[in-house]
C-alpha cells in the first residue's frame, strides 16, 4: 500500500521521493503530532521533543527540526541509524568498549581473585606478605605475568562511555531509552559480582534494544551474568537430596527467591499486579540453575569442553550465562493457570514470555513510560492509552513512543513543563547548550557524584526514581548552582565551551557574561526540561 | 498557624509586589522566622533507616532457642560472652538473647542502660517487597499506600516549638520519604558544601548571585524548585551564621562510610546549636541474600559500621547526650532458616535499636517465641509482636513531647503495650 502512496510522488522530486519514501516504509501511518491543538507553535514543539527525547537541545537543534519536520525527526531517531562520525573517534580511547564479555572478566579480575589465583599458583604464599610495599609489587608482578588490567581501567570505561555517549550521540533518542530501560532493569556496579558485567550487559542487552520489543529486553536481561548475580539467581539451586560435598568450597543446595520476586514486582507486573508468596516460589524454582560460567578461566575451559562432548543438557552462551541442568529442579511448576513441565531452560523463556505480554505489564511499562516523558505523575488517560498500544504491538517501544507523541496529554505538558532533570540531564544538557567539547570526562563524573546518584551506582533494584523531587532537593540544587558557574566560568578540567558563545569574564561585579551564563543554567526554567 | 513554609510564601508575595522599588530581600525575610521559646532541653531525635532489612535474629540472637542452630547451620554462632572483649563471640544481654559481635560498641551502651531493644517489630501486614515495606514504613501508614507525607514529617510539623531553618534535615542526597511533607525539611549529603560558590569570585559577587537565584526561585510555579531553594538558602544561612563544632578525629573516630559521615555532621550541627530537632541517617547493605557469614560475612560488614558510627556519634555529643535519642529502624525481618547461598531471604520481624539518655535501656522489649514453625508467620518468618508505630509513638510521645498521635498515626494502630521512657 505505501509503495502506492509514493507512487504519487514520483516526478516532483527524486530525492523528495526517497526520503518519503524511506520515512514511509519505516512508519506508514505515523499521524501528525497534535501539537497546535494545544496551542504551540512548532517551533515550541520541536523544543519539547528535544527537551524530552534527548539530553538536551544543541543551538540549531529547535531550527533543524523544524525544518526536517516533527514526524520526520522522530522516525529517524527511531530509525537509530545516523552515523556516529564523532561520537566513535572518542570512543576510541576505550578499546575495552570492543572486548568480549568473557575476555572483559579475563582481563579485569578484582583483587580478591587476583590474590586468590596468585596464591593457588604459589607465586604469593598462601599466610600471604606482611610487608605491604612487598605485596603490593608481588600482585603488580602477578597481574603483569598473567595479563591483567586494574578493575578501576574497566569501570573509569563504564563511566566515561555513557556521558560521551549522552552528549554526542546523534542517536539521542536511543541513548535516552538506554537510560529508561537500564534504570527499568537495574543492575548496579555496587554489587561486587555483577560489577564487570555492567558494561557488557548495557552494550549487548539493553541499548541494541531500546527501541525494540519489550520482550527482548527480558529475555537478554534474565540470562546475563550481571542479572544473575545481581538478583541472586546465581546462586539459586533446586534442593538436592545429598548436597554436594568435598571439592566445591561452598556448597550450594537451595532456592534464592530474590530474582523471581524482582521479576514480578519491578520488571514485569509490577508491585500490585496480582502474584502471591506462592507464585513467587514456583517461579524461584523455574530459575534454579540458570547461573554464570565461573570467572575463572581454567575452571570454565574444563566446563565448556565437557559441554562440547555432547552429553551435558547445560546450555551456554558467550556472555557466561550458564542453564546448568543438574542443578535445576526439573519438578512441574504451575504459575497463572499455566504449567511449566519441560525440565529445562525452555520453561523459563515461556514463563518471561507469558510476563512479557500480560496485561498487568503492559500497564506497568506503560505508566513508568508516561512517567518518565510525560509527568511524575502521568495522567491515567495517557497511561490507559499506552497500555492498550503495548498490548496490540506485543510491547515495542517505538509504537509507544509514536503514540505518546499522538497523544494530547504530551503537548498539554508542553505548554508548562514539570519534569525536573535528572542530575546526568542536567549536566549535559547545559553542556549540549553551550556545544561542550570534552576531552577528560573525569571532572564532570565528579560533579554528577555530588548530586549524590552515581552512574551505574543505585544500589536498590527499583532503580533510580523518575520523580523530581528525588533529583532536586536543597542540597542537590546548591551543587546544580555551583557547577553551573563552575561550567559557566570556565573552571571544569577537561570541558572547553564554544567560543562563539563569548564567554567572558569582565567587572566582576555580576555583569559579564560568564555570570550571566552561570545564572541561566542555574536559574528555575533550566532545571526543568 | 503560620508554618516557615507559609511565612516564606508571603515574604515571596511580599517581593513580587515590591518587586523594582525595594530590593527583594526575601532571604533577610527568611531570617525573619518566628521562632519561639528554644529551650536548651529541646529534644533531638536521630533516625537511622536501615535499608535492605536487617536480619534481627543475627542482630539480637535469641541464644538459648534449641530451634536456631538447626535452621541456621552456617549462620549461628554458638559461643557466647560477658562483656565484649572477644570478637567472636556473641555478647550476653539479658540471659536469652546476645548482640553480634560487630555491634561491640552498643554492648557496653546496653549495660550502661542507655541502649534498649524492642525484638518483634515490623509491618502488621505481610509485605515482603523492599519497595512497598519501606514506604508503609516511612509514611507510617499502611492502610493506604503511597500515603503524602512521612511520619517524621508530620512530628516535625507537631513540635511544640520552632527552632529555625535547621529543625528537619537529612544529612543524604535524597530526602527520605519519613521526613518528606508539608513541613519544610532539608536533604544535604555534605555540609561544607551547602553554600553558593561562584569560582574566582569576591563575597559581594556571590551575594548578588544568590540574591538573583533566591528571587528566581520564589517566583517559580514548581514547588519543588521554589521550596528546595526557599529552605536551603535559609538553612545555609543559619549554617554561615552559626558555627559548625568538630571534635578532633584523635578523639572521636567515625568510620569511614556514608552513615559515619551523616552522623558526624549531625554531631556538628548538634554542637553547634542550630536547632536542629529531627535528623536522618542511613545504612545500607542489610538485603543479605548470599553469605550472610557470622563473624565476618554480609552481615559483618553493615553491623560493623552501624555500630562504630552509632558508637562514635554518642561519644562526640557526650555534652548533648541527655537530649538525644538515636532510633534504627527497618523494613522487615529475614526467614528463620537460612536460604540455599547461606543467606536469609525476605521475612516479616525484626528488632529496633534505641539509644538515647532518657530511653529507659538495657532491656530487650517485645516477645518473641521459641522459633518452631508454628510459633512463625507463615511458618517461616519472626512474628511481628509490636507494631512499628508502637515504638515510634512512644518516642514520640516519651522524648519528643508530641501527643496528638492521631495526626501522626491516621489509621489508628494498636500503639499501646510498650513503655520505654
Amino acid at each position: 500500500m505505501e509503495k502506492r502512496v509514493k507512487g504519487i510522488m514520483v516526478g516532483v522530486s527524486f530525492l523528495v521521493f526517497l526520503f518519503v519514501s524511506v520515512a514511509l516504509l519505516l512508519h506508514p501511518v505515523q499521524a501528525a503530532m497534535p501539537y497546535k491543538q494545544a496551542g504551540l507553535t512548532e517551533k515550541q514543539a520541536a523544543l519539547h521533543l528535544l527537551n524530552r527525547f534527548t539530553f538536551g537541545p544543541r543551538p540549531g537543534d529547535v531550527d533543524k527540526l523544524v525544518s526536517m519536520g516533527l514526524e520526520n525527526w522522530l522516525e529517524q531517531q527511531l530509525a537509530m541509524e545516523l552515523p556516529e562520525t564523532k561520537l566513535n573517534e572518542k570512543l576510541q580511547d576505550y578499546p575495552v568498549l570492543k572486548m568480549k564479555t568473557l575476555d572483559i572478566i579475563d582481563t579485569y579480575p578484582d583483587n580478591g581473585m587476583i590474590m586468590a589465583e596468585a596464591k593457588r599458583e604459589g607465586f604469593i604464599p598462601k599466610e600471604g606478605i606482611a610487608d605491604p610495599t612487598e605485596l603490593k609489587s608481588r600482585v603488580t608482578a602477578f597481574e603483569t605475568l598473567k595479563g591483567y588490567r586494574p578493575q578501576q581501567e574497566l569501570m573509569n570505561a563504564l563511566y566515561e562511555q555513557k556521558l560521551l555517549r549522552v552528549l554526542y550521540s546523534e542517536n539521542q533518542l536511543a541513548e535516552v531509552m538506554t537510560d529508561f530501560w537500564f534504570n527499568h532493569f537495574n543492575v548496579s556496579v555496587a554489587q561486587n559480582s555483577a560489577k564487570p558485567y555492567v558494561l557488557a550487559y548495557e552494550r549487548d542487552v539493553i541499548r541494541p534494544h531500546a527501541l525494540g520489543q519489550f520482550s527482548v529486553l527480558l529475555q537478554g536481561t534474565a540470562t546475563h551474568p550481571a542479572m544473575l548475580y545481581y538478583l541472586d539467581n546465581a546462586q539459586s539451586v533446586a534442593l538436592q537430596k545429598s548436597p554436594p560435598t568435598g571439592k566445591i568450597a561452598v556448597p550450594r543446595s537451595g532456592i534464592n527467591e530474590n530474582y523471581a520476586r524482582e521479576l514480578l514486582e519491578l520488571h514485569t507486573l509490577g508491585i500490585d499486579g496480582g502474584y502471591s508468596q506462592a507464585d513467587v516460589q514456583e517461579i524461584a524454582g523455574i530459575f534454579t540453575g540458570w547461573t554464570v560460567l565461573p570467572w575463572d578461566r581454567n575452571e570454565r575451559e574444563k566446563i565448556m569442553v565437557n559441554h562440547q562432548g555432547g552429553t551435558s543438557q547445560d546450555v551456554i552462551t558467550e556472555d557466561g550465562y550458564w542453564f546448568r541442568q543438574n542443578h535445576h529442579d526439573r519438578t512441574e511448576k504451575h504459575v497463572f493457570g499455566h504449567v511449566f513441565a519441560t525440565g529445562s531452560p525452555q520453561d523459563g523463556q515461556e514463563l518471561l514470555k507469558l510476563l512479557a505480554l500480560h496485561p498487568a505489564t503492559a500497564h506497568h511499562i506503560s505508566y513508568e513510560f508516561a512517567q518518565r516523558f510525560d509527568a511524575d505523575d502521568p495522567p491515567p488517560a495517557l497511561v490507559e492509552k499506552l497500555t492498550k498500544v503495548f498490548i496490540d504491538s506485543r510491547g515495542d517501544t517505538k509504537a509507544l513512543l509514536r503514540a505518546l507523541t499522538s497523544s494530547k496529554e504530551f503537548w498539554a505538558e508542553a505548554k508548562q513543563p514539570t519534569k525536573i532533570k535528572t542530575s546526568l540531564e542536567l549536566v549535559v544538557s547545559a553542556l549540549r547548550s553551550g556545544n561542550g567539547e570534552v576531552t577528560d570526562p573525569k571532572a564532570l563524573l565528579s560533579w554528577i557524584n555530588r548530586m549524590g546518584h552515581p552512574l551505574y551506582n543505585c544500589l536498590p533494584p527499583t532503580g533510580y526514581p523518575d520523580r523530581g523531587e528525588f533529583w532536586l532537593n536543597s542540597g542537590t540544587l546548591f551543587t546544580r548552582i555551583n557547577y553551573s558557574f563552575a561550567l559557566a566560568y570556565g573552571s571544569i578540567k577537561g570541558v572547553q565551551l564554544d567560543p562563539t558563545l563569548n564567554l567572558t569574564m569582565t567587572d566582576g561585579l555580576g555583569n559579564d557574561r560568564c555570570y550571566q551564563q552561570g545564572i541561566l543554567w542555574s536559574a528555575p526554567e533550566f532545571q526543568i526540561h | 498557624m503560620i508554618t516557615r513554609r507559609n511565612f516564606l510564601k508571603l515574604a515571596g508575595i511580599c517581593c513580587l509586589s515590591s518587586y523594582g522599588i525595594l530590593r527583594s530581600d526575601w532571604l533577610t525575610l527568611a531570617q525573619a522566622i518566628p521562632v519561639t521559646s528554644i529551650s536548651a532541653t529541646d529534644s533531638i531525635l536521630v533516625v537511622i533507616f536501615q535499608r535492605g532489612a536487617m536480619d534481627g535474629l543475627m542482630a539480637v540472637t535469641p541464644y538459648t532457642d534449641p530451634i536456631l542452630p538447626q535452621v541456621r547451620p552456617s549462620l549461628f554462632i554458638p559461643t557466647v560472652q560477658q562483656g565484649n572483649a572477644d570478637p567472636n563471640k556473641l555478647m550476653d544481654l539479658d540471659g536469652r538473647f546476645a548482640l553480634h559481635p560487630a555491634f561491640s560498641e552498643l554492648e557496653p551502651l546496653f549495660h550502661k542502660g542507655r541502649l534498649a531493644v524492642v525484638h518483634g517489630v515490623g509491618l502488621t501486614i505481610p509485605n515482603r517487597s523492599h519497595f512497598d515495606a519501606q514506604d508503609y514504613m516511612e509514611t507510617g501508614v499502611v492502610t493506604q499506600k503511597g500515603f503524602p507525607s512521612g511520619w517524621l514529617n508530620r512530628a516535625a510539623g507537631l513540635l511544640p516549638s520552632r527552632s529555625g531553618a535547621l529543625e528537619a534535615l537529612s544529612l543524604t542526597s535524597t530526602l527520605p520519604r519519613s521526613l518528606s511533607g508539608e513541613f519544610p525539611a532539608l536533604a544535604v549529603a555534605n555540609l561544607d558544601e551547602f553554600k553558593i560558590n561562584l569560582p574566582g569570585s569576591g563575597k559581594k559577587n556571590n551575594e548578588i548571585a544568590i540574591q538573583k537565584i533566591g528571587d528566581s526561585y520564589a517566583q517559580s510555579s514548581n514547588k519543588t524548585l521554589r521550596t528546595a531553594a526557599q529552605d536551603g538558602l535559609a538553612a545555609s544561612q543559619t549554617l554561615g551564621e552559626g558555627k559548625l563544632v568538630d571534635t578532633p578525629n584523635t578523639v572521636v573516630s567515625y568510620p569511614k562510610s556514608s552513615l559515619g559521615n551523616s552522623l558526624h555532621q549531625i554531631a556538628r550541627i548538634i554542637k553547634g546549636n542550630m536547632g536542629v530537632r529531627i535528623a536522618c541517617a542511613e545504612s545500607n547493605g542489610w538485603d543479605t541474600h548470599v553469605g550472610q557469614g557470622t563473624i565476618n560475612g554480609a552481615f559483618s560488614r553493615p553491623a560493623k559500621d552501624l555500630s562504630q558510627a552509632m558508637g562514635a556519634f554518642w561519644q562526640d555529643i557526650a555534652d548533648y547526650q541527655s537530649k538525644v535519642l538515636v532510633l534504627t529502624m527497618t523494613e522487615f525481618g529475614r526467614t528463620v532458616r537460612e536460604n540455599g547461598s547461606k543467606g536469609t531471604d525476605h521475612g516479616r520481624g525484626s528488632c529496633m535499636f534505641l539509644l538515647g539518655g532518657k530511653v529507659n535501656g538495657g532491656q530487650v522489649y517485645g516477645t518473641m517465641p521459641e522459633l518452631r514453625p508454628e510459633n512463625l508467620a507463615e511458618q517461616r518468618d519472626v512474628p511481628v509482636t509490636t507494631d512499628f508505630r508502637a515504638v515510634f509513638a512512644e518516642v514520640l510521645r516519651g522524648h519528643m513531647g508530641i501527643q496528638q498521635m492521631q495526626k501522626i498515626f491516621p489509621d489508628n494502630p494498636q500503639l499501646a503495650g510498650i513503655k520505654l521512657f
